[in-house]
């Protein structure tokens, strides 16, 4: 996307504020805008902006640059914009992203680092690449190829390891003939959501290569992030929709949950609630696997919080936010916690392995006595 | 100018993050949806306290420095963008609702709190009150939805917004912070009597008299029945009989009519509209009951009946008069249920070329005249090749009505802006004559009002002017008779 191929929807927001609160319900909805004010900040100043880029009344600097950067990309705006520019405004803000990089504004600095370490190590926590399985348990004894291929995606193998081993544990458990590759590279979201995409396409077709190598027929993501760029951005990178079935855990789930492959212990009461994942939620229209899921664990109560589904409030994280604007991002999570706190949940059940993260960091910084579980946690423990 | 010094000094008093000169800012700040071509101020600022506010005037009056006061920008007059630079003083920030009191019905209001959120206020907290909202979009502001003298929901029964103030909190042009009605005497914000009423100062003026830190309005009790009414007719006659008769009723609390093609275009019909049949009706209105429980209603019911069948028959034109539930289509009955965003409305011209952009003329007038009006700028609308959307409201119980010419637009088509702007222009002169009197008044609307003025009036207002704001700081584009 170029900026120029924006100008059919840059005059499509007519300023009516509806987007800066949740549509009927009126509570906050757009972390950006709720922290800056500035009209700049809320997703019809992004439109605005790049509008003004087109007419060559804008230029970019290092401040239009701190207002596209400052948003988590969580797409609450794409929900509460009633008008047809409402499916546009995640494109704008990403394309505003590239072209920032492409005139050599962008990304922030500390998203400039993703860069230099994927192209390095394939990971953007500068981790080297031949560390990226050392999670995987002897005991799994997987094999090079399999029916399913787990894509465990960066943040669980060098970051979240307890989600990755979850997952593969579960899988394992239940007799799925599953591997993971050793030749798994970043899915390359940390670039698309921040505009560097000089490598985006020799990373995707290199994970569409090792899939095939794998020989597997399914692919299952236990990371949000990662699912919504193989099925979302996959297709438009590499002209083509993968020919390969791609299933989030939450979805994969609920088919081996119906066809009896999984089932489940009796246990113990427990009190959980959930939070909807952006990449999943407003960006694939998952919302009702996970619940489905929770709902079939028996001894598990789900109580909603108060914006869920389509109106949930984005974690934080996401959008390059986590590393481009740190406080923040935990100031956004800080929120949601306060939120699961509300809902007198003794877990809070999450699926994605960044969500966790900066959930987790909210967690720690608040003192809160709440617990997080991803959602292939709590399944595999309560495995009858 | 707004100087390094300025600039430094606006930064002390409200903070760095919430001070931008950054082009992007200004240039956000410098449209608005409508027509009105572009202006850029040199600042933005974002106050949290009257103090800061009083602060930031000080210094506007040293270095005679523009101020124009903005929630949301959404006035649909052009009555934030500046032509002379200056600081917009955007309000959103000040957000609370201070204080509700349930026996004498008001709450008091942060200038920042828009529709959306008082609903969420009442409705967790007292939902045995309402407010009576506008048709517009849901974030935007309660406080300057009144000081511009909106019309809302219950307008039919109790007038229009600025009626519903009982109290104000105003930072003056100078800096001084006043307040006017009952709180100038106690905590007690209720009335604006027995004291000399002062809100006149600010209501209607556009922020160009001082910026409204807290803002008293009343709220009304709910009622135990609340019923929707649609009422399609065959001719204006009919409809004419039946406002001027309901008006003297208290059967009704709410209405709102709209031309047929506004129906349509609610309905979710696209420029170009189709051709209207003669056998559809010329215009729906939508009449809202209050009753105290069904007898009450039924008789009501009743009353309504016996209106429409009199009317009827007094103009050999057709009226149907039928629950909304039974007649309207959800889509519309959606849009009714306030505040709501209105996507028909906004994207009803958006065609291939996806721009949007609304504006108005939006009349307060006479209710001998409002035909005339009505049929007049159905044919300008026409002539300039614009589907005639087209808003009437019994305003007070039939003290006055409201015409309003809805013009939404299409930005990305050049010169469809310019086009809209006159025809904007043919229908201010040919309704002013007709004792109708722009509201939200765009600046070049006021040039033409200034034609039928009486000299005395603008002299007075001149006066008052001079008095509150020696330096014309205030959002000094607006009323542009005052110059
Ligand atoms: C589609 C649509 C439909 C609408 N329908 C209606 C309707 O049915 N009825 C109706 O009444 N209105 C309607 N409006 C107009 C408008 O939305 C409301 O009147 C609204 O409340 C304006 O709020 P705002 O926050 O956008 O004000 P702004 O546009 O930000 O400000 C409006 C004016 O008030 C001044 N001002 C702002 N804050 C202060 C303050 N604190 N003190 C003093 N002056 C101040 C500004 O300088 C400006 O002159 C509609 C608007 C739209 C877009
Ligand atoms: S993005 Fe959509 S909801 Fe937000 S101001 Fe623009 S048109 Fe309105
Ligand atoms: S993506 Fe989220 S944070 Fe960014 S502008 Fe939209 S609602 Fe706001």
């Amino acid at each position: 996307m170029t900026l120029e191929s924006l100008k059919e929807w840059v005059y499509a927001c007519v300023r009516c504020n509806t987007c800066k609160y949740i549509i009927n319900k009126y509570y906050d909805s757009c972390p950006s805008g709720k922290k800056f004010q500035l009209e700049s900040y809320w997703p019809s100043g992004k439109t605005w902006i790049a509008r003004g880029l087109i007419e060559g009344k804008l230029k970019f600097s290092d401040s239009i640059v701190q207002k596209i950067y400052a948003c988590p990309t969580c797409g609450n705006c794409m929900i509460q914009c009633e008008l047809e520019v409402s499916d546009h405004i995640l494109e704008i803000i990403e394309t505003l992203r590239a072209e920032a990089v492409r005139q050599g504004f962008g990304p922030l600095k500390s998203q400039k680092a993703f860069e230099e370490s994927i192209a390095a190590e394939h990971n953007p926590y500068k981790e080297l690449h031949a560390q990226r399985t050392s999670w995987v348990k002897d005991a799994f004894n997987l094999k090079e190829t399999a029916e399913v291929l787990y894509f465990v995606g960066c943040t669980s193998s060098y970051r979240e390891a307890e989600v990755a081993t979850a997952m593969l544990d579960l899988l394992t458990q239940i007799g799925i003939d599953v591997t993971v590759s050793k030749d798994e590279w970043c899915c390359s979201s940390p670039l698309i959501r921040t505009g560097q995409l000089k490598l985006v396409k020799e990373l995707a077709e290199h994970n569409m290569e090792m899939i095939k190598n794998s020989k597997a027929k399914i692919v299952v993501f236990s990371c949000a992030g990662c699912y919504r760029t193989f099925k979302e951005d996959y297709p438009a990178i590499l002209g083509q929709e993968p020919n390969i079935k791609l299933y989030h855990v939450t979805d994969y789930l609920i088919k081996l949950i119906e066809d009896g492959t999984v089932k489940f212990k009796e246990d113990t009461p427990l009190k959980v609630t959930y939070h909807d994942p952006c990449h999943i939620g407003r960006h694939c229209g998952i919302y009702d696997s996970p619940r489905k899921v929770l709902n079939s664990i028996p001894g598990i109560e789900l109580i909603e919080m108060l914006r869920n589904r389509e109106n949930a409030w984005c974690c934080g994280a996401g959008g390059g936010v986590k590393s481009g604007f740190k406080d923040w991002a935990v100031e956004i999570a800080t929120e949601r916690i306060k939120e699961a706190e509300e809902t007198g949940a003794e877990i809070l059940i999450s699926s994605c392995p960044f969500c966790k993260r900066n959930l987790e960091d909210a967690i720690k910084a608040t003192g809160s006595s709440l617990k997080f579980m991803d959602i292939t946690e709590l399944v595999k423990n309560r495995l009858a | 100018m707004i100087t390094e010094k300025i600039l430094n000094s606006m930064i002390d008093i409200v903070g760095e993050e919430f001070v931008s000169t950054d082009p992007e800012d200004l240039y956000i700040y410098s449209y608005d949806m409508t027509e009105e071509p572009q202006g850029n101020p040199n600042a933005i600022v974002m106050p949290k306290t009257p103090e800061e506010i009083q602060q930031l005037l000080k210094i506007a009056n040293e270095y005679k420095i523009p101020v124009i006061p903005y929630v949301a920008g959404a006035n649909i007059g052009g009555l934030t963008v500046t032509h002379r630079g200056g600081m917009i003083v955007d309000l959103k920030r000040m957000r609370q609702i201070l204080k509700f009191d349930a026996i004498s019905k008001y709450v008091v209001l942060e200038p920042g709190v828009t529709f959306g959120h008082l609903k969420k206020f009442l409705l967790e907290n007292h939902p045995d009150f309402i407010y009576s909202y506008a048709f517009a979009p849901p974030y935007t502001s309660v406080t300057t939805n009144a000081l511009l003298e909106g019309l809302t929901e219950f307008s039919f029964r109790w007038g229009c917004m600025g009626d519903w103030i009982t109290g104000l909190e105003v930072v003056l042009p100078t800096g001084e912070i006043t307040r006017i009605g009952s709180c100038a005497t106690s905590d007690h914000w209720n009335m604006k009597y027995p004291l000399p009423d002062m809100t006149g100062l600010f209501i209607g003026w556009q922020g160009m008299t001082g910026i409204v830190t807290k803002c008293a309005v009343k709220v009304v009790p709910k009622p135990p029945i609340r019923k929707l009414y649609g009422a399609v007719y065959s001719g204006l006659d009919v409809a004419d009989e039946v406002f001027k008769k309901v008006a003297n009723t208290d059967l009704i609390h709410g209405d709102f009519t709209f031309s047929w093609p506004t129906v349509l275009m609610m309905m979710g019909q696209k420029h170009p509209l189709r051709e209207i049949r003669d056998d559809e009706p010329v215009m729906m209105t939508g009449l809202l009951i209050f009753a105290n429980d069904k007898k009450d209603l039924k008789n009501k019911e009743r009353q309504l009946s016996k209106i429409a069948q009199e009317a009827s028959e007094k103009t050999n034109q057709n009226v149907q008069i039928l629950p909304a539930e039974l007649g309207a289509p959800k889509k519309i009955l959606e849009y009714l249920d306030l505040p709501s965003n209105l996507p028909p409305f906004f994207e009803f011209r958006s065609g291939d070329k996806k721009g949007v952009g609304m504006s108005w003329l939006g009349t307060y007038t006479n209710p001998n005249n409002w035909k005339e009006c009505y049929e007049k700028g159905y044919k300008i609308m026409e002539d300039h090749g614009f589907e005639p959307l087209i808003f009437v409201k019994n305003m007070d119980s039939g003290h006055f009505y409201v015409v309003r010419f809805l013009i939404p637009f299409n930005k990305a088509v050049p010169g469809e802006a310019e086009e809209v702007r006159k025809m904007l222009e043919e229908l201010v002169d040919a309704t002013l004559p007709l004792g109708s009197i722009p509201y939200k008044c765009p600046a070049w609307a006021a040039k033409k009002v200034k034609k039928v003025l009486d000299p005395a009036w603008l002299a007075l207002a001149r006066k008052i002017r001079d008095t509150l704001d020696p330096n014309h700081i205030m959002n000094p584009d607006r009323w542009a008779f005052l110059d």
